[in-house]
C-alpha cells in the first residue's frame, strides 16, 4: 500500500515537528507549508489525501485557504486546527465543508488517530449538507451515520461560545443525545436517510431543532427509555433494553430535560426543539 | 373671581397639564425640546417659538430648537456672533435677570436692532423670553413670537412661566437620561474591550502551549525514544504544569463569561438532599482513593431550595473536591440545614478535618488568582472559589467560610428556601 499524503500548513515549526514525529514514513508522506499561499500552491500542484491547516497565518489565513481549495478541488479533505475557536470561524469551516475542526493545544497522538480515521473515511463529502450557515442560524442535513454525528459533534464542542465551559458541555451533551436518538431511532441508522438540525441564536436564547425522517414515537411506547420509568423503578428501562438487545443507555431524553430549559416534541414525535435561555 | 376668570384659569391649567404630560414620553433632549415648543406655541396661539440654552462655558445662548421658523434661524444669529449671555438681547436679559422679558414690537426696540432683520424676515413682530431654570440657575430661555405687535398681559407671562418650569424639568430629565446613556455606552465599550482582550489572551497563550503540551505528550509516550525514570518524572512535571496553565486560562475565561452575565439562571424549587446525594456520589471515588470518609447528614425536615440545578451542583462539586484536596485524613461531611432564626435561608455545608485556614487567609479565598502560600498553592487554579461565589450570588445566595487552622474548614453554600 502506498503512503498517505498529507499537507500540513502552519506557521509554527513546532507543529510540523510534532506531527512529523507521530506520522512518518513509510505510512505517511508529509509536505510542509508555512503560510496559506504556499499551502495553496501545493494543493494546486497536486492532490493530497488530507490537508491540515492552522487558521491564523500570515498572507492567507487557514479558512480562506480552505475556501480556495474548495474552488479548485471540491472533494479535498481538509482539517482545521486553531487556538481560536470563535463561532464565526467554525461556521466558515462548516460552510466550506471542512472535514473536522480541533483546537490547540492538542495531544499529537490523539490528533494522529483523528487523521488516520479521516483518511480512512470515504464517501463523506455530502454527509453534512449546509442549508444555512450564518453565525446566528445554522441549518444542516446529515446522513444518518454515526460517523457524521461524531464529525458534527466535533464542531459543536469546539464552538467557543460566550458562556462558561460547564454550560457549553451541557448544551453539547443535550444536543448529542437528541441527535443520536434522531439518527438511531428516527433514521434507523440508514445512510440514505437524513436528519435536519437547526441551531438558532437570539439575544435571549439558544435554540436547537432536530427533525428526523422517522414516524415518530409516543412516550407510552418507549419503555426502553429512562424518561418512561415509574418513579419507584428508576432503572427499569435498562432491563427492558437488555431484553430487547439494545445498547445500554437510554437516558437521553431524561438527561436532556435536566440540561436545558425547554424541551418540546411535535405531535408525531419526530421533531424536537430545545431551548437554553440567555440573559 | 368671575366666571370668565375661572374659565380662563381652567384653560390655563389645562394648557400646563397638556404640556407637562406631552413631555413625559420623549427621553432624548432634542425630542423633549421639539415637543415642548410645539405644544407651548399651539397652546399660546403663537405661530413661532424657540428655545435657547447656554453653551458649555456659559458665554453665549444658542438656539437648541425652533418652531415655525426656518431651520437655519439659529445659524443666522451665530453668524452675527449672537447671542452673548448678557443684557444686550431680550433672551440674554431674561437669563441674566432670571425674569421674563418681552418686546411689544421689535421694529422699535433698541435691544433688537442688530438682528431684527432676521426675525422680521420670518414675520416676527412681538416676542417674549422666559428663563428656563436648570440646576438651580437660569440657563436658557423659552421664546414665543407673535406676528403682530403685542403687549403681553401679566397672566400670559405667568402662564408661560409655569410652562417654562415644566420644560425645565423635562430638559433636566433628558440631560440625566443622556448622561446615563453615555455611561452605559462607556461601560459597554469597556466590556467589549475586555472580551477582545480575553480572546487575544486566549489565542496568545494557547498557541505556544501547542509546543509545550505536544512535545511533553510525545516524550511521555516515548515516541522519540525510551526515557529513564528520572526523565519520565520530569516530563510528567512539564505536562502537569502545562495542564495547570490551560486550566487557569479556561477558568479565567469562565470568570469573564460569568461576569458578562450571558447566561440566565434557571431558578426552580429543588430538593437539597437530592443535590447533595448527586454530588457525593460523583465524588465518592475521589474521596475513597484518599481513604477519606464522605458522608451526608440529611436535614431534619425536607429542605427545598430555590436555585439553578447545574450551578448549585457545580458549586458543591467545587467545595467537596476542595475538601478532599486539603484533607490528608479523616472525614468530609455534607450537611443540609435550616436555621430557625433565618427561615428563608437554607444552608448546605461541607466540613472537613483537613489542614484548615488561618483567619488572615480567609478573606483572600474568594479573590481571583489569590494564591495562598504552600501547601495550598500547587492545587487548583485559584479561581474555583471565585467562580463558585459568583455563581452563588447569581442565584441570590452566597458562600461563607469558617475554619479552624490545623483542624479543618467548613464552607457553607447559602440558598433561598423554596
Amino acid at each position: 500500500m502506498s503512503a498517505h499524503t498529507l499537507l500540513l500548513v502552519d506557521d509554527d515549526p513546532a507543529v510540523h515537528e510534532l506531527l512529523g514525529a507521530v506520522l512518518h514514513p513509510p505510512d505517511w508522506c508529509i509536505d510542509s507549508a508555512y503560510d496559506g499561499l504556499e499551502g495553496f500552491a501545493r494543493v494546486e500542484a497536486r492532490p493530497y489525501d488530507l490537508v491540515l491547516t492552522d487558521v491564523r497565518m500570515p498572507g492567507l489565513d487557514g479558512l480562506e485557504l480552505l475556501h480556495r481549495i474548495r474552488e479548485i478541488r471540491p472533494d479535498a479533505k481538509v482539517m482545521v486546527m486553531t487556538a481560536e475557536s470563535t463561532p464565526a470561524n467554525i461556521v466558515r469551516a462548516i460552510r466550506d465543508q471542512a472535514f473536522c475542526y480541533f483546537s490547540k493545544p492538542f495531544s499529537p497522538s490523539a490528533v494522529a488517530d483523528m487523521i488516520t480515521q479521516a483518511v480512512n473515511t470515504h464517501h463523506w463529502q455530502d454527509d453534512i449538507e449546509v442549508l444555512s450557515a450564518s453565525p446566528d442560524w445554522i441549518s444542516l442535513r446529515l446522513r444518518c451515520k454515526m460517523e457524521t454525528a461524531d464529525r458534527l459533534m466535533q464542531f459543536v464542542r469546539e464552538m467557543e461560545m460566550d458562556f462558561p465551559r460547564e454550560e457549553r458541555e451541557n448544551i453539547a451533551s443535550a444536543f448529542r443525545e437528541l441527535l443520536m436518538n434522531a439518527i438511531e431511532h428516527g433514521g434507523g441508522s440508514d445512510p440514505n436517510k437524513r436528519v435536519q438540525v437547526t441551531y438558532v441564536r437570539t439575544t435571549r436564547a439558544i435554540l436547537y431543532i432536530i427533525q428526523d425522517p422517522g414516524k415518530g414515537f409516543s412516550f407510552d411506547d418507549i419503555d426502553h427509555a429512562a424518561v418512561a420509568n415509574p418513579p419507584d423503578e428508576p432503572v427499569r428501562h435498562l432491563e427492558i433494553r437488555a431484553e430487547k438487545g439494545v445498547r445500554p443507555g437510554g437516558f437521553g431524553i431524561l438527561l436532556t430535560r435536566n440540561l436545558v430549559d425547554e424541551l418540546v416534541y411535535n405531535e408525531k414525535g419526530n421533531e424536537v426543539l430545545f431551548i437554553k435561555y440567555l440573559k | 373671581m368671575s366666571a370668565r376668570d375661572l374659565r380662563q384659569r381652567f384653560k390655563e391649567l389645562t394648557v400646563v397639564a397638556d404640556i407637562a404630560s406631552a413631555m413625559l414620553s420623549p427621553l432624548e433632549l432634542g425630542q423633549v425640546l421639539d415637543v415642548a415648543l410645539e405644544k407651548t406655541s399651539r397652546a399660546i396661539g403663537a405661530p413661532f417659538g424657540s428655545i435657547t440654552l447656554l453653551n458649555t462655558d456659559k458665554t453665549r445662548l444658542e438656539f437648541a430648537a425652533v418652531y415655525g421658523l426656518s431651520p437655519d434661524y439659529g445659524e443666522k444669529f451665530r453668524e452675527l456672533g449672537l447671542l452673548p449671555a448678557d443684557e444686550s438681547s431680550p433672551s440674554g436679559r431674561a437669563v441674566s435677570t432670571g425674569k421674563p422679558y418681552w418686546v411689544a414690537d421689535i421694529t422699535r426696540h433698541p435691544l433688537c436692532a442688530s438682528w431684527r432683520h432676521i426675525s422680521l424676515g420670518e414675520g416676527v413682530r412681538a416676542l417674549i423670553c422666559v428663563p428656563l431654570w436648570l440646576g438651580g440657575a437660569p440657563s436658557g430661555t423659552l421664546n414665543q413670537y407673535l406676528a403682530e405687535p403685542h403687549r403681553f398681559l401679566a397672566r400670559e407671562v405667568r402662564l408661560l412661566q409655569v410652562v417654562a418650569q415644566q420644560v425645565s424639568l423635562a430638559i433636566e430629565r433628558a440631560r440625566l437620561y443622556d448622561q446615563l446613556k453615555q455611561q452605559h455606552e462607556a461601560t459597554l465599550t469597556a466590556s467589549e474591550r475586555k472580551s477582545r482582550f480575553l480572546a487575544t489572551m486566549n489565542h496568545e497563550l494557547r498557541s505556544p502551549m501547542t509546543a509545550i503540551v505536544g512535545f511533553a505528550d510525545l516524550l511521555q509516550n516515548q515516541i522519540p525514544g525510551s526515557l529513564n525514570a528520572g526523565q519520565m518524572r520530569q516530563v510528567r512535571m512539564i505536562s502537569a504544569s502545562a495542564q495547570h496553565v490551560m486550566a487557569v486560562v479556561n477558568d479565567a475565561l469562565d470568570v469573564a463569561r460569568i461576569e458578562a452575565g450571558k447566561l440566565e439562571c434557571l431558578i426552580e424549587p429543588l430538593d437539597a438532599s437530592q443535590i447533595m446525594h448527586e454530588v457525593t456520589e460523583m465524588l465518592a471515588p475521589l474521596a475513597h482513593a484518599k481513604r477519606l470518609e464522605l458522608d451526608i447528614r440529611e436535614p431534619r425536615e425536607p429542605l427545598r431550595v430555590r436555585c439553578d440545578r447545574q450551578r448549585s451542583k457545580q458549586i458543591l462539586v467545587n467545595l467537596v473536591s476542595n475538601a478532599i484536596k486539603f484533607t490528608p485524613r479523616g472525614r468530609i461531611l455534607v450537611c443540609g440545614s435550616q436555621d430557625a432564626a433565618t427561615p428563608h435561608q437554607a444552608r448546605i455545608s461541607v466540613s472537613d478535618t483537613g489542614i484548615g485556614l488561618r483567619p488572615d487567609q480567609v478573606p483572600l479565598l474568594f479573590q481571583e488568582f489569590q494564591q495562598l502560600p504552600s501547601p495550598y498553592q500547587q492545587l487548583g487554579t485559584g479561581l474555583g472559589l471565585a467562580i463558585s461565589r459568583k455563581l452563588a450570588r447569581l442565584m441570590g445566595g452566597d458562600i461563607e467560610v469558617k475554619s479552624d487552622y490545623g483542624h479543618g474548614s467548613t464552607f457553607t453554600l447559602m440558598l433561598e428556601t423554596a
